[in-house]
């Protein structure tokens, strides 16, 4: 007896300190939430597996946008750009344009098989190789200096589109039609 | 050109900022912090070399090592502010499934490295609650990094090693007074479970496969592909289902692809149930018995042929994330016994009532006091390794 | 609201029904509030972080897999966002005493005893002592929200009790 009312106390006391009440409002909320309202019935509107896929690789307006900028710059950087060719043969499957970057760059798969091998060390060192041969930072950087050579970029990108085009072809020849 | 990776994140921001990101400081996403810490954070090999070194403790730092870190004040500030930040988006495109590009990821490490190098510094000026604040911004870092993927995840558990180490040095050399320790306390309580980022990189792995094993991708799995990825058949058995899985890769076999990625699938979620098992019983499922399903599947499955070559090394993985939780914990149970000392004056007899289990064993750590404070010892073995891990905690006389 | 009832909502709602997943939230409010508020110990801030959680919920609802979990998946959204909410103010609050916040709310000595043994017991159990006495939730909608039997949170929330009603001793000084 003594016991159970040690314990109803306490349910009493835990609940004073405690307690409280909340109710939801979901016509205010809709009205505060709009933005995320909106990109659920634009990913409603799309195939169920696409929409699966995109949502979960979290593409928001924003990312969209910061990839849309990665992949220009990828485009005006002859080190690592490659291109991309779709071709539509036939048959209605769109070819694989995969074209694997220079073997020093890290991608997933690359850093995966390094972390496979010799773990997390080996994939710091794989990481650091790929920063020397990307070349050595300067000491200093001005924004005169960046901008210098990002026009210089666009250049050499002009320069030897034909060359590069040439190259990757022979290089990397995979299935295109 | 090193540079080159600097003009893609000034061009990120610039882009970012005219998403409306910028318009208010912090800014909404720590990426966009990052990166333009990455275009400040520009040391010489020889400094950067230094640095590293005094990160993990292998160096002492002198004056003119110190006078360099503080160079970087106004970087390690802005650090510490998107430690702050809730979202951290890098706006990667992982529509290049594991062909992704992660160049990132060395420049976050430095970043970290420059931290945890400050954290000492500012611990060997007796500046000890400034030098935990840096610790947390490292382990936010971690946090943050640790994106979508299992290697980013692995960035982030390294981060979270070397700011480890830091903290037990900060525990060894500040006084023991319980407020300070409990500041202390309520910070370890809030770093997020390490072993929850690797889960989420597995479900990563899974969304990154799919970019591949969809017939309707451009960047679908092709012959070619596949030797590109390192796959090459040794068996008997798996030279005859090469033939089988060439043709319908060629063919970009649409029933082929849809059995692929149930089985990719199903696949890393079986690891993923694994991180509900007691760690022995996970360790071995996930190191012998669902690679060795897969190995079998493989040889009469081409499905289970071509999900090998893809399959990142997830025993391995796994025994990583338990042991970065692990030594988060026993740091946890460390300042349980220093906030004894801080309230009685003495080392407890034994590990206090309540403290963060072991991992490996899920038992209670052993405690043990020694000459200079005392060790923090599992009951349970690494597997992996065949370790005992003991982490050791000094007490200034 | 039955299961049966409750799996067709959340079906509902990952095929664009806005309103289905409403009903849903006003379900689950109390009890994300009360996980939110074992992480972040204010009500107020707990209603906010359950707010934007909400958000979250509503743009990922299409990677929900079981549709059975739904509030168990609900409860680990909002307790990240709780969690988020905590790093972000650890930056401008002095995180030496996070019950501070409790303390301004309260000038009753006992119950502020009560809520430092609260403070005091393991995330997971300060989580069920939230969801219990926070709005009164039964043992089947604690088992709901946390994916795990009633007879499983009967005997926890004895166990804690017990921890609890220990530590009051303590302070009390028997």
């Amino acid at each position: 007896m003594g016991k159970n009312n040690d314990e109803t106390k306490l349910d009493g006391l835990i609940h004073d300190a405690v307690g409280g009440e909340s109710r939801f409002d979901f016509a205010k909320w809709k009205s505060e939430h709009t933005e995320e309202i909106e990109a659920y019935h634009a990913m409603n509107a799309i195939d169920a597996r696409i929409r699966s896929h995109r949502r979960s690789l979290k593409v928001s307006a924003i990312v969209t946008a910061a990839a849309a900028i990665l992949v220009f710059a990828f485009l005006v950087w002859p080190d690592i750009g490659n291109e991309t060719v779709l071709v539509k043969p036939g048959d209605g499957i769109v070819a694989s344009s995969y074209t694997p970057l220079p073997a020093h760059l890290p991608t997933v798969g690359r850093l995966n098989a390094a972390f496979a091998e010799g773990g997390i060390d080996a994939v710091e060192k794989f990481c650091e190789r790929s920063e020397r041969k990307s070349g050595a930072r300067p000491g200093r950087l001005t924004a005169m200096d960046i901008f210098i050579e990002f026009e210089a970029n666009i250049e050499t990108k002009k320069g030897s589109e034909y060359e590069n085009q040439s190259d990757n072809n022979n290089a990397y020849s995979f299935d295109r039609a | 050109m090193r540079t080159n990776l600097t003009i893609i994140m000034l061009i990120a921001l610039t882009g970012l900022s005219g998403a409306g990101v910028l318009d208010s400081y912090p800014p909404e996403n720590a990426a966009v912090l990052y990166y333009k810490c990455a275009i400040q954070y520009m040391p010489s090999d020889e400094l950067k070399s230094k640095i590293s070194d005094a990160a993990t403790g292998v160096i002492e730092i002198d004056e003119e090592l110190a006078k360099e870190i503080n160079g970087y004040e106004h970087v390690i500030k802005e650090l510490v502010d998107a430690g702050g930040i809730a979202k951290c988006d890098w706006g990667i495109d992982y529509s290049q499934g594991i062909a992704t590009l992660l160049s990132g990821l060395s420049d976050i490490k430095n970043l970290s490295k420059l931290l945890i190098a400050d954290a000492r510094l500012l611990c060997s000026e007796g500046k000890y609650a400034e030098a935990i604040n840096l610790c947390v911004a490292a382990e936010r870092l971690a946090s943050h990094v640790s994106d979508m993927t299992l290697i980013s995840g692995l960035v982030g558990t390294s981060i979270s090693a070397m700011g480890d180490k830091c903290v037990t040095h900060i525990l060894g050399e500040m006084p023991h007074e319980a407020k300070q320790l409990l500041r202390v306390k309520t910070i370890l309580g809030n770093f997020e479970n390490r072993v929850d980022r690797i889960k989420v990189g597995l479900d990563g792995e899974k969304l990154l496969a799919m970019v591949h094993f969809d017939p309707r991708s451009e960047m679908r799995m092709t012959p070619k592909m596949l030797k590109e990825f390192g796959w090459k058949p040794e068996t008997d058995a798996e030279k005859k289902l090469n033939k089988i899985l060439i043709d319908k890769l060629s063919r970009a076999d649409d029933v082929f692809f849809n059995e692929l990625t149930d089985y990719w699938f199903k696949m890393i979620d079986n690891f993923i149930a694994c991180y509900d098992l007691p760690y022995a019983e996970a360790y071995g499922r996930m190191n012998v018995e669902i690679p060795e399903m897969i190995f079998n599947d493989s040889q009469k499955k081409p499905e289970a042929t071509l999900a090998r070559p893809f399959m990142p090394a997830l025993g391995k993985i796994y025994s990583l994330s338990i042991k970065s939780q692990n030594s988060l914990n026993a740091i946890k149970a460390a300042v349980e016994v220093y906030l004894v000392k801080a309230k009685t004056g003495k080392l407890p007899g034994k590990l206090p009532a309540g403290c963060a289990k072991d991992l490996f064993s899920g038992k209670d750590f052993i405690y043990e006091k020694t000459a200079d404070g005392f060790v923090i010892r599992c009951q349970g073995k690494e597997l992996g390794d065949d370790k005992v891990h003991e982490y050791e905690f000094k007490v200034k006389k | 609201m039955t299961e049966k009832t409750e799996i067709r909502l959340v079906q509902n709602a990952v095929n664009g029904d806005l309103e289905s997943f409403g009903l849903l939230c006003e379900k689950y409010y109390a009890a994300m509030v009360a996980i939110a508020c074992s992480v972040i110990a204010d009500k107020h801030l707990a209603e906010d972080v359950v707010q934007t959680a909400y958000g979250k919920a509503l743009v990922g609802i299409g990677g929900l897999k079981d549709k059975k979990l739904f509030a168990a998946w609900l409860g680990r959204i909002c307790r990240n966002a709780a969690k988020d909410m905590v790093r972000s103010r650890n930056r401008d609050i002095p995180t030496e005493d996070l019950s501070q916040v409790k303390a301004a709310v309260s000038d009753n000595e006992t119950s502020e005893a009560v809520r430092d043994a609260i403070e005091h017991l393991e995330p997971v159990e300060r989580e069920l002592v939230y969801l219990r006495y926070f709005n009164d939730q039964s043992y089947e909608q604690m088992a709901e929200a946390l994916g795990i039997s009633k007879a499983a949170i009967n005997g926890r929330l004895k166990r804690i009790k017990q921890k609890i009603g220990n530590r009051l001793k303590d302070f009390a000084g028997i």
